[in-house]
């Protein structure tokens, strides 16, 4: 019996120790794995969005994996906080030729990886062949293709056409790189600022290969190092002594927080624990509109509707010109979407500089019920069922719902909103088994060709909607071909034009916006139009007056 | 003992392999892949990414590849976080989830067997109506509900604790999700609990005990509760795997790193490693805590041997 009951205490012992052992090691406080433990004071904490996927220079992808990378990474050019304007970073100058198709890069003295060793050319060339490399899955690899052989580098199929000495990238000596470009492209220095423009540190990478970007290996050229990354949890960037600009970085270091939930993100905000948000609840932006910690700034992103024009009645341009003159995109704006944003009649967003769009789309029933009558749908007769696809989340619901209860009321035809899980969404629009769907999208860069070359009949994984047209394939090369911004923004908009007013392949529905909410002390933080903002340049005023 | 531990982990295996063969074949067979984005890849990457990763091959042959890798404690790289292995997302998501799971476990035991306790021996009087009917209020507000009005109150209202974080588990952060999760398992238990005991003190030993002259409190907690406890035992075992995996809401709203929301996203996206991997975890700690529970039981009650 004896034996009994110590196997029942044993239970209940055992029992309650695995529900206090866990609370042990809370009462110990847990243990960073920080490679370097990040110091007490002037220490920016951010609600960051989802989770970042990889800190790959090349496989960097969104917005907030782009904050951490410009942090660790600096290449060749940084954007200007406030402006954009490329301005120098490991180059201290470059030229550009006459003919806008040599550019040449001076690296600046005495710029150091962070152990200490210097930067060289060497490292850029590494990093970039390694960015053309098929199968290193870069998605952002085209953007090398105004660089002399670099297209044809990246599609080789086999190995002797894959010659990097063919690609226009030379280093006449380490402080030296030379571009060749097949044509003159204006925005290249903006491109450059982006993390696959780094440079490689190749020690590194012959050593961990894909795990040199871990904490305990990263080598990185920034104003930070990568001082722990937890997955879902923090990420916790240090400054790094060996930057080029160590003497003007005021953030000892950077602590970013992955938040799925936007109204986790406010109230860690509001709360302190976090001195700037990138998200806040749909529900509290109207009360939050007037604080003076709220900042609203149109994106050059625009929401649309992405018409199929291969089947049904959408093939027919006028019908795709009806739907886009039947709605108003006030209400849809205001009302539905309701986070700021600007109703969109261009697909190029306003805001570009050196960029007008020529035209506005013209919100008219009567001409619209005119057009579709000339279709042969007069009042909608005969119309076939046509559904509306977009991913679950709440706003592209209500936003898909609105238009078709507008082009229903309008125009007298049934367009049923239809929500479909991501994958299956994707897969529908790969296979163009869709009539219309909604989508986003967000410039890379500040230019037109950013907007406008997705659409042309070369461009099929991104085009997505069967549109051949050989007249804004043709205005889209020349635009590109032009050294002339003024004729490059010419013949853009002329592009622009054919795409959505007159061929009316996509119905353009509003110009997104950021929010961002940061506390007073935070100073350095600026909106703009990509919703960049470089870690280097930020600072927290109350802890330099505690200094 | 020993034998039959060893006996149950080996029929795991089995188990093991149907679960990562029909897993292997749901999330290869759904549409999409792990290489769609809004703006699509170049073709040529996709087409090297499927080389790199196998996809260029027949199913089966991946199918057998992967089994193998899989059998070894190698589930690949995640398609998503492209720069963790997913054993490493696991070996740091599981602790995590554990910690809060059995936290929450203990915290529903204690407070459930204890109400439940407070039930039984004052049955059909008032005390037992209230405990049951709070109870089974507690019941019907789901965790997804019980988190932001937990924040509302406890964080944003009193500031008596953090909104959300996991800040290396300390104490304070760990209350929010601990009883917001545990709360939901207490009515389940209070129940079973009650039940339990009304019947076992119904028994001769039981009236034994107090014609002893034993007080009151010995006869319940000294004699009656132990065997009370065995349904309890068979219940938590289940309920204890299903709360490590499957507390995404609370990890959500809490910002935990746990695995319940990394299985959520890895679905979303096509994941296959991850979603492979973190199944297997699931598996084997159904079957962990089934012989656990197997192995209280028979701690518990003498009357059962483990065969």
């Amino acid at each position: 019996m004896a034996h009994r009951k110590n196997a029942f205490h044993v239970f209940l012992v055992t029992l309650l120790g695995a529900a206090a052992a866990p609370s042990l090691s809370v009462v110990s406080g847990g243990v960073s794995s920080a490679a370097w433990a990040a110091p007490k004071g002037t220490v920016l904490k951010i609600a960051g969005g989802k989770e970042i996927e990889s800190l790959d220079p090349i496989l960097v992808d969104g917005a907030d994996a782009a904050l951490v990378a410009r942090g660790l990474y600096e290449g060749l050019v940084v954007s200007d906080p406030k402006t954009l304007e490329p301005k120098p970073g490991l180059a201290e100058s470059w030229k550009v030729s006459a003919d806008g198709l040599t550019l040449t890069f001076k690296l600046r003295s005495g710029a150091k990886w962070s152990d200490g060793s210097p930067v060289t050319t060497k490292a850029f060339l590494a990093g970039w062949k390694r960015a053309l490399a098929a199968e290193n899955g870069a998605y952002y690899a085209s953007y090398f293709d105004v660089i002399q052989g670099a297209e044809n580098y990246r599609k080789a199929k086999t190995a002797a056409e894959r010659d990097f000495t063919k690609v226009g990238i030379k280093a006449p000596s380490e402080s030296e790189l030379v571009l060749s470009l097949v044509q003159p492209a204006p925005y290249l220095l903006d491109l450059m600022t982006q993390p696959i423009f780094a440079p490689l540190h190749e020690a590194s990478f012959a050593k961990h290969g894909k795990a040199f970007v871990k904490p305990e290996n990263l080598v990185v050229t920034g104003p930070f190092r990568l001082a722990a990354w937890k997955l879902k949890d923090k990420l916790e960037l240090v400054r790094n002594e060996t930057y080029h600009d160590v003497r003007n970085v005021k953030l000892a270091g950077v602590t970013v927080f992955p938040v799925d939930d936007a109204k986790t993100a406010y109230n860690l905000y509001e709360t302190g624990q976090v001195h700037w948000t990138r998200r806040v609840p749909l529900a509290t932006l109207a009360s939050l509109r007037t604080r003076d910690d709220f900042h609203l700034e149109r994106m050059l992103n625009t929401v649309y509707l992405r018409f199929n024009t291969t089947r049904g009645p959408l093939k027919d341009a006028r019908v795709r010109r009806a739907l886009s003159m039947a709605i108003d995109r006030k209400i849809i704006a205001d009302k539905v979407a309701r986070e700021g944003q600007e109703p969109a009649r261009t697909f190029v967003t306003p805001g570009l500089a050196g960029y007008t769009s020529t035209f506005a789309i013209e919100e008219n029933v009567e001409k619209a019920k005119a057009l579709l009558a000339e279709a042969g749908f007069p009042g909608g007769k005969g119309f076939p069922a046509t559904t509306a696809l977009f991913i679950s989340d709440e706003q592209s619901k209500n936003v898909v719902t609105a238009v078709s209860a507008m082009l229903k009321k309008n125009l007298g035809i049934t367009i049923s909103p239809r929500n479909l899980e991501r994958g299956v969404y994707y897969d529908a629009l790969d296979a163009l088994n869709y009539d219309i769907a909604r989508s986003s999208y967000t410039a890379k860069f500040l230019d037109a060709k950013s907007f406008l070359d997705k659409f042309t009949s070369q461009n099929t994984y991104n085009n997505l909607t069967g549109y051949k047209s050989p007249a804004f394939d043709t205005l889209v090369a020349k635009a590109e071909a032009q050294s002339s911004p003024k004729e490059r923004a010419r013949l853009f908009a002329e592009a622009e034009k054919v795409l959505i007013l007159d061929d009316a392949v996509l119905m353009p529905l509003y110009f997104n916006t950021s929010i961002n909410m940061w506390k007073p002390e935070l100073k350095g933080l600026h909106t703009n139009v990509l919703d960049v903002h470089p870690l280097k340049d930020l600072s927290l005023e109350s802890a330099l007056v505690k200094k | 003992m020993f034998r039959y531990v060893v006996k149950r982990t080996l029929a795991a295996v089995p188990l093991l392999l149907a679960v990562l063969t029909v897993s292997f074949f749901l999330v290869r067979l759904s549409p999409g892949s792990p290489f769609q984005r809004e703006a699509e890849l170049p073709e040529e990457v996709r087409a090297s990414m499927e080389a790199a990763y196998g996809f260029d091959r027949p199913l089966p042959e991946q199918y057998v590849r992967y089994i193998g890798s899989a059998l070894r404690g190698d589930f690949g790289t995640s398609f998503m976080y492209k720069d963790k292995p997913v054993r490493e997302i696991i070996a740091e998501a599981l602790p995590v989830s554990a910690r809060i799971g059995l936290l929450a476990m203990g915290f529903s035991i204690l407070v459930g067997v204890a109400l439940g306790v407070m039930a039984a021996v004052k049955q059909n009087t008032l005390l037992d109506y209230a405990t049951m009917t709070g109870i089974m209020a507690g019941k019907s507000i789901p965790p997804m509900v019980l988190a932001p009005v937990f924040v509302g109150v406890f964080a944003l209202g009193l500031g008596w604790l953090p909104v959300a974080g996991w800040n290396d588990g300390a104490a304070l952060n760990l209350v929010g999700p601990v009883v917001c999760l545990g709360l939901y398992d207490v009515a389940a238990i209070a129940r079973l609990s009650r039940a339990s005991l009304l019947e076992v003190i119904r028994n001769r030993y039981i009236q034994t005990a107090r014609a002893k002259g034993l007080p009151e409190w010995r006869v319940v907690l000294g004699h009656a509760l132990r065997e009370s406890l065995c349904p309890l035992v068979t219940y938590l075992g289940p309920a204890l795997s299903s709360i490590l995996i499957g507390t995404v809401v609370v990890e959500q709203v809490f910002n935990i790193p746990g695995l319940g929301r990394y299985l959520v996203a890895a679905a979303t996206n096509r994941d296959y490693t991850l979603v492979l991997g973190i199944t297997t975890v699931a598996c084997l700690l159904v079957v962990a805590f089934n012989v656990l529970s197997d192995l209280a039981l028979a701690a518990l009650d003498p009357r059962i041997r483990v065969q």
